[in-house]
């Protein structure tokens, strides 16, 4: 017998050939082997859960956004809305993100008490950094005020949803409540000077001169606007454990006291007596702050954040900035 | 009482001596009265502030929230009560009220408050809480400003004002409030056209 005859068929250079150029077909042509040879390009998802509400006029609703990475998708996503009526305004908590391999973003829709009754369209887009985009649909009911909404389902928690539901204290009250010597105040919502989170931050300047012979003063962010309890209006927070806020002063060493609730009146702050953070000494670098909130009764919240200083703290007045003033769940 | 054993240990002091060592000071009867009239007890605030007074008789806020007092007590109703700036709208809809139905109020209090205001405003011109209250208080007062002149003032000062201060929401409310004024003012002579103007700039914020 020839040593060829003793090779394996495998082994004979006139099997062999074939055999290769058999599994080189076979790959290529498997459409599972596709993705691998020609991967596609990253993209991302973008869903509304729940995609329909109804609010009264003047009144807020809340809603989640969805973004989902694919194919490994990296660049941030910033999220904006179009379509709204005038006195509508759509803010999203966090406005920008990345999916990886996702990322939620809560969408609270402040709706004025001039706004038309009607049903909106609202276009929700994700734009990421490399121009990509992709966009849902939100129908908004608006009804008039005094007609109950029915209830909508609270956005399904997945478990995607690596972000806790918050609400921003500066979208969901009004700095209305000046209190004291509110002359020695001067409040600026919009400052642009190292904020916390970009774009803006809040800057209070307190001047200390006893505008109105008082020797403290201090602001309630109220809702609705300037409710020291004669309105029936307020915000349902059940659920809220805590309440988180970023202050840095100017300096350092300013002295200020921050609050959640104790409003009074006929329509009292349902968290009584007001949760107090004591006296701080502010840092002239941002530190975050918190109120627990365990145990108390969020259901009807008409003083959302309150900051109070004196004279006796701050002899010669001071300047603080706030920052992502936040109730959390 | 403290001083009353230093007087018995230190008789050569005349009992005066030990008064003005241990009367409050001007701070503190402020405060108390102060803390009075948040309570609701007029009367005791009214004291404390007459007090004050008589230390510091030029002080226009002493005036201003001695003029509040005086208001709540002319009031007749428990549920309403008037201790700043934010009860503006509140308290031109209770003294209109009162004057077109003709309810039981105790006018010579409101009276004793707008004269607090006036000598307020004389030391404090600028201020826009104490001329919306003077304003206000004196719409049916035979001594009063007229009223639409008087809240057309109020706008004008406000107008005048540095831009941090226009925007403080105190300054933004009495501006607005006074809008409101004109159009009560308008609506009590009978100009309706008018009157509604101005309610629409008033609920414009």
């Amino acid at each position: 017998m020839s040593s060829e005859n003793r090779r394996p068929w495998y082994k004979n250079p006139k099997y062999l050939g074939p055999i290769i150029a058999a599994i080189v077909g076979a790959i290529i042509s498997n459409p599972l082997w596709v993705p691998i040879i020609f991967p596609p390009s990253p993209d991302f998802s973008i869903s509304v859960n729940p995609m329909q509400g109804q609010v009264q006029q003047g009144g807020v609703i809340t809603t989640a956004i969805t973004v989902k990475g694919v194919h490994g998708y990296k660049g941030p996503v910033s999220l904006s809305a179009s379509g709204l009526p005038s006195n509508v305004v759509v803010s999203f908590v966090p406005p920008i993100g990345g999916p990886i391999p996702a990322f939620t973003s809560n969408v609270m829709i402040n709706v004025g008490p001039d706004v038309p009754v009607g049903e909106y369209k609202i276009t929700i887009k994700g734009i990421g950094a490399d121009g990509k985009e992709h966009s849902c649909k939100y129908i908004l009911t608006v009804m008039p005020k005094g007609v109950k909404p029915t209830p909508t389902p609270s956005p399904t928690p997945s478990p995607t949803h690596a972000l806790k539901k918050v609400v921003n204290v500066q979208d969901a009250f009004y700095p209305s409540g000046w209190m004291g010597d509110w002359g020695d105040i001067t409040l600026d919502d919009a400052c642009t000077d190292n904020p916390h989170s970009e774009p803006t931050c809040i800057k209070i300047t307190y001047s200390a001169a006893k505008s109105q012979g008082k020797g403290w003063a201090g602001i309630y962010w109220q809702y609705p606007d300037s409710n020291w309890g004669d309105n029936p209006d307020g915000r349902d927070l059940t659920g809220a454990t805590k309440l988180t806020f970023w202050a840095r002063g100017e300096k350092g060493g300013e002295k200020a006291e921050f609050k959640v609730g104790g409003i009074t009146g006929k329509y009292p702050d349902s968290i009584q007596p007001p949760v107090s953070t004591g006296v701080i000494v502010l840092s002239d670098k941002w530190q975050q702050y918190t109120i627990d909130l365990t145990g108390m009764d969020l259901s009807h919240v008409i003083g959302g954040f309150c900051w109070v200083t004196n004279k006796h703290q701050n002899p010669n007045g001071c300047t603080i900035y706030l920052d992502d003033i936040r109730f959390e769940w | 009482m403290l001083y009353q054993l230093l007087l018995y240990v230190f008789p050569q002091y005349p009992y005066s001596v030990y008064v003005t060592w241990f009367a409050p000071t001007f701070e503190q009867l402020v405060e108390e009265g102060n803390i009075h009239l948040e309570k609701g007890e007029y009367w005791k605030a009214i004291r404390c502030y007459d007090k004050a007074l008589e230390i510091k008789p030029d002080d226009p806020n002493v005036l201003r929230d001695k003029g509040y007092a005086l208001i709540n007590l002319g009031i007749d109703n428990e549920s309403i009560s008037v201790t700043g700036y934010s009860d503006a709208e509140k308290f031109i809809d209770y003294y209109f009220e009162c004057y077109k139905n003709q309810s039981t109020m105790a006018s010579r209090y409101f009276e004793r408050a707008f004269q607090c205001f006036s000598e307020a405003k004389i030391l404090k011109p600028e201020d826009p809480e104490i001329l919306f209250y003077y304003v206000s208080l004196g719409f049916y007062l035979p001594t009063g400003p007229d009223p639409i002149n008087g809240f057309n003032e109020i706008i004008n000062s406000i107008e005048n004002l540095p831009p941090y201060k226009k925007e403080q929401y105190p300054v933004k409310l009495i501006k607005r409030c006074s809008w409101y004024g004109i159009c009560k003012a308008y609506k009590e002579i009978g100009q309706e056209a008018k009157a509604k103007e101005f309610k629409k700039r008033n609920e414009t914020k």
